[in-house]
């Protein structure tokens, strides 16, 4: 087997998944590539540092209380003074800090673990999220963090992509851009309306779906070009 | 005159042969349990798959001159991929195969159509720009193309589609579906529906069936137009949200009314007594909710 259908197989071969007559040809290959025997090295670290994750991550209870407490004190503000336009995370800087360090730390890990997940056939990973599941940030605040989260991640997939691009056809590539292009303008789109109007969830809402979409296509072409 | 036609088609026959004669046939067999795992690679040509009540694998096809077909596994899982000879150019391979009716099915290919009809197990597809097209009903259905199309007649009660620019159609039931594209077209008819998500981009949505009284249903697309046509007598709660764009009511005798945040419109209504929960969401697609013809 050559290299270029080999280094598909490799994953299957480091988790033993790999059907018998395709196994030692696999295992001559990686014997004698330096390329694929980093690979194997890397998927095996990957695994067992993924073994070592904890299932759940649950964050101090002492800083929901203070996420719940500046929630509850802007909603009180809000109600009885509906003209004041300075928001509360602009007012208690320590608190978003505070709330923000935990909300990265936990969105980080979720998101790691649901982007490996998503290499499962696991159905409870489907980005697609059951109808009715609140899978939106309630506040601006949150979805901030959130956004840089999104980003993030599409950054990174973004990169995976461009080093698989020739594994594309080039018109295929020029329909994913097309498709992210798309993406982009509906997030500039309800960004520029969201600038205008920061109090409107309905706004973060959709810009959370649209990131929610250009992360899951970034992924779902980064998991195509990789083989099986 | 005559001499000079037989002439011709005699080289027109020996220039065509050669390929025709390089083509190879082959034919193998494996074992597989009858709700056993199967999976199939193929990137480019064709993968058609029928589902049948034996205890076995049989895959029919032809390989390119140089190509190698490879197939292995043990009676609970088993894989199969074809090796071409020339990577960077692969040459078409049509594969038919048969596999136990219940089976799990994974294919996955890059420029090969996929026809899968009659496997009632799990289905996985996955294409980069060619077309999913699945018949039956299986428990689960899990298909995904990049820039491809995928049509889906039956029903799944587990059905997960998801395409960038390609256009998903789905003729049948589901009680859980939840359907995504970028640009592409959404098009949903035929039975009785449940849980349902459909998100867009820019894609128009078109859905016209029969909601479950207990059913969910959430619509949301950026700039597509949502469409939705259900039949006299309904039981459902809408709630509609355009942040700019136009919300037409031929469902009941609700009047779209300003956006609470000050543009676009809104809806809020009834037909019928209640019951199944429509949610439809846009930045500046139109709505359009009607009866179904």
């Amino acid at each position: 087997m050559t290299h270029e259908v080999i280094r598909h197989l490799l994953d299957d071969y480091v988790t033993g998944e790999l059907t018998e007559d395709a196994r030692a040809p696999v295992a001559d290959h990686v014997a004698v590539c330096e390329i694929c025997s980093a690979e194997v090295e890397s998927l095996k670290g990957i695994l067992a540092r993924a073994a070592n994750l904890p299932k759940s991550i649950d964050p101090p209870a002492e800083a929901w209380s203070n996420i719940r407490t500046a929630i509850l004190r802007e909603e009180n503000a809000g109600a009885s003074h509906t003209a004041r336009t300075s928001a509360w995370w602009s007012r208690r800087p320590l608190v978003l800090a505070a709330a923000a360090a935990v909300l990265v730390a936990v969105l980080s890990s979720t998101i790691t673990a649901v982007y490996l997940n998503s290499r499962s056939p696991s159905r409870a990973a489907s980005t697609l999220g059951r109808p009715g599941e609140a899978t939106t940030p309630a506040s601006l605040a949150a979805f901030t963090i959130e956004e840089n989260n999104y980003l993030r991640t599409a950054a990174t997939l973004q990169d995976l992509l461009d080093q698989r691009e020739t594994a594309l056809a080039p018109e295929t590539v020029a329909q994913l851009r097309a498709s992210l292009r798309t993406i982009d303008e509906a997030i500039l789109e309800a960004h520029n309306a969201l600038a205008r109007d920061p109090n409107n969830k309905l706004l973060i809402e959709m810009l959370s779906a649209n990131y929610r979409q250009k992360v899951d296509l970034l992924r779902r072409s980064t998991e195509i070009t990789r083989g099986s | 005159m005559v001499a000079k036609r037989v002439a011709g088609i005699l080289a027109l026959m020996v220039a065509l042969a050669p390929p025709l004669a390089a083509q190879k046939k082959f034919e193998r067999k494996i074992p597989l349990g009858m709700e056993g795992a199967f999976r199939i690679m193929n990137m480019v040509g064709s993968v058609v798959v029928h589902g049948w009540s034996k205890d076995t694998v049989l895959i029919r096809g032809t390989l390119a001159p140089g190509d190698k077909f490879y197939a292995g596994g043990g009676y609970t899982g088993a894989k199969a991929f074809i090796e071409s000879a020339n990577e960077r150019d692969p040459k078409p391979t049509n594969l038919e195969i048969w596999v136990p009716a219940r089976s799990r099915l994974w294919v996955k290919t890059a420029t090969a159509n996929i026809d899968v009809d009659g496997v009632d197990g799990g289905l996985d597809l996955y294409t980069v720009s060619a077309t999913i097209e699945v018949v039956g009903n299986p428990r689960e259905l899990n298909a995904e193309a990049i820039d491809g199309d995928i049509h889906i007649s039956g029903s799944p009660s587990w059905l997960r589609a998801k395409s960038a620019s390609g256009a998903i159609t789905f003729r049948g039931a589901s009680s859980d579906a939840g359907l995504s594209t970028v640009s592409g077209q959404v098009k949903v008819e035929g039975g009785v529906f449940e849980r349902t998500k459909i998100e867009t981009v820019t894609g128009n949505v078109s859905f016209s069936g029969r909601v479950d009284r207990s059913g969910t249903f959430d619509f949301d697309t950026h700039s597509g137009s949502v469409d939705i046509a259900i039949p006299d007598k309904t039981n459902a709660s809408f709630s509609v949200v355009s942040i700019a764009g136009s919300i037409t009511n031929n469902v009941s005798r609700g009047i779209p009314t300003a956006g609470r945040f000050g543009r676009g419109s809104e809806l809020t209504t009834e037909t019928g007594d209640g019951g199944a929960r429509i949610s439809v969401r846009t930045f500046k697609g139109p709505v359009t909710l009607r009866r179904s013809k």
